[in-house]
């Protein structure tokens, strides 16, 4: 396929799994003689899938057998198919934790935010949903938190980048627009119903026209430009010291390095390559972030 | 969609395939190793090969830790054909930064004996000063680059302590190498740090001797 778009980062996350081979890319195979390219191709596709997180296909081209599918109409992205319908969030009955997140409370009520904007049929399936602007993601980020701050929506908007990266989202920065990641898909049906209870009780988002596909060009409110919502602005969420959320973030939020204790996150969050739902439904808008 | 496991998981009675898959998702998606006494199907032997054939179907193995844990990797042919897909490896700069944590966390405090032989986990962070000056990459680039590494589990941030400046350690991920993985990078790395050390040039050689194997069994 092409370059991978600026927006398109998804694969670098689980992509950096294969870190060996990404660390050494010319140290050669070792066992396979030359001319054996004995890899199955179908795992090899499935395999491929999962080092680039949900990566997209055109609609008209072919779906590895073994990978489940989401699609938009125009694209299909693949997912991964878990055995026996389960889900990562299956750690938690055995006490084991996830991959770390940090500011998971954050993430949580961001994504929320950004859920209650592009869900806007709460009957249906979350997945495809619509498209919302940033702008209105972070209103309804500010409702929620009750603190709409230059710095508050300055660290969602980090946040909604972070989100994008692993598939949650789909963040299109130039036109300031977002939709619902593929990964939101594999959300079953049967646990959805904590969410849309969740969702009813968000503030709402401000009432534009909410079908209008293309909100990226409506101007985009004055307050949410903050200092870079669409500018490069790759220093708004960086991974400094001096995260102001980090000390009074709930606990959960500790910048946990490689060691975070299994019981410390006990509702795993919707980032990394797991397919959970976002954590429990009291997480979300609760003042963690003041 | 047919379930892709089925053919596998269908001999074994609820029990049994409850393990199997409970063994599957943990090794698949926990952070660390995860220990084979809490889980049944990492325990018996019969049943942790069907949980390396559910793995393979991926394209993953599973990867012990410690005798007695276990976490999945890519196995190292799949790695191998990712690594020559240019979207499967992440962009120049975050490998140069990832390359840089590796130096300090974990090549140097082994050069000193600090840190044991077959760890690519270390408890000495690089100091995000040191990778602002050695990567001269603008801090932009290298925060968006270091914001990539968390979010892969390729890097960790320790915060700042009473006596260290914090900064970045080897991410989870590093569990997930296969003994061969780890060995490739252990070279790689010599490789990277003194090019011209004798080490490197033995490695070199060995490397130009396997290929020419290679060569002639093609």
């Amino acid at each position: 396929m092409t370059a991978p778009p600026p927006r398109d980062v998804s694969g670098v996350p689980s992509g950096a799994r294969h870190v060996a081979s990404s660390a050494a890319p010319r140290a050669g195979s070792r066992v396979a003689p030359a001319a054996a390219p004995a890899v199955d191709p179908h795992v090899l596709a499935r395999a491929r899938a999962r080092a680039l997180g949900a990566p997209s296909i055109p609609a008209a081209d072919p779906v590895p057998p073994g990978t489940a599918a989401a699609t938009d109409g125009a694209r299909v992205w693949l997912l991964p198919v878990w055995p026996d319908g389960a889900t990562p969030a299956l750690l938690e009955e055995y006490d084991t934790a996830p991959m770390p997140l940090d500011r998971a409370g954050l993430a949580r009520r961001v994504l929320a935010a950004a859920l209650r904007c592009c869900w806007r049929r709460l009957d249906d399936a979350p997945w495809p949903g619509t498209a919302a602007t940033v702008a209105d993601v972070l209103d309804v980020y500010a409702n929620m938190t009750r603190s709409d701050t230059d710095l508050a929506r300055r660290w969602a908007t980090g946040e909604l980048r972070r989100l994008s990266d692993t598939g949650w989202l789909l963040l299109d920065e130039p036109s300031g627009s977002v939709r619902l990641g593929p990964r939101v898909a594999l959300w079953s049906e049967g646990s959805l119903a904590s969410l849309r209870d969740l969702l009813h009780r968000l503030p709402e988002p401000p009432q534009a026209e909410p079908a209008q596909p293309e909100p990226a060009q409506t101007e985009p409110r004055p307050a949410t430009e903050p200092s870079g919502s669409s500018a490069p602005p790759n220093d708004l969420d960086s991974p400094l010291s001096s995260d102001p959320y980090a000390p009074s973030a709930s606990t959960d939020e500790k910048l946990a390095p490689v060691d975070n204790s299994p019981a410390a996150r006990p509702a795993a969050p919707p980032v990394g390559s797991s397919g959970e739902l976002p954590g429990t439904p009291g997480k979300f808008g609760q003042d963690g972030d003041e | 969609m047919s379930d892709p496991f089925d053919g596998l998981l269908r001999s074994y009675d609820e029990r049994r395939r409850a393990e199997l898959v409970a063994a599957y998702m943990a090794v698949e998606h926990a952070a660390e190793p995860v220990p084979e006494v809490r889980f049944a199907a990492l325990r018996e032997p019969a049943l942790r090969r069907t949980v390396e054939e559910m793995l393979a179907l991926g394209g993953r193995t599973l990867v012990r830790h410690e005798q007695t844990s276990w976490t999945s990797g890519y196995r190292d042919d799949v790695a191998a054909e990712l690594a020559k897909d240019p979207e499967c490896v992440p962009p120049v700069r975050e490998r140069a930064v990832l390359t840089l944590v590796l130096i300090h966390s974990v090549a140097i405090p082994r050069a000193a004996g600090q840190l044991a032989d077959d760890t690519w986990l270390s408890p000495h962070p690089t100091p995000l000063d040191e990778l602002r000056r050695r990567t001269q990459l603008p801090v932009g680039e290298l925060d968006s680059a270091l914001r990539r590494l968390r979010l892969a589990g390729l890097v960790s941030q320790v915060k700042a302590g009473a006596d260290d400046a914090g900064g970045f350690v080897p991410g989870p991920q590093f569990h997930r190498l296969t003994v061969a993985a780890r060995r490739r990078l252990q070279e790689e790395l010599i490789l990277a740090a003194g090019p011209d050390s004798p080490l490197a040039a033995a490695i070199r050689a060995r490397r130009r001797g396997r290929e020419r194997e290679q060569g002639e069994s093609a």
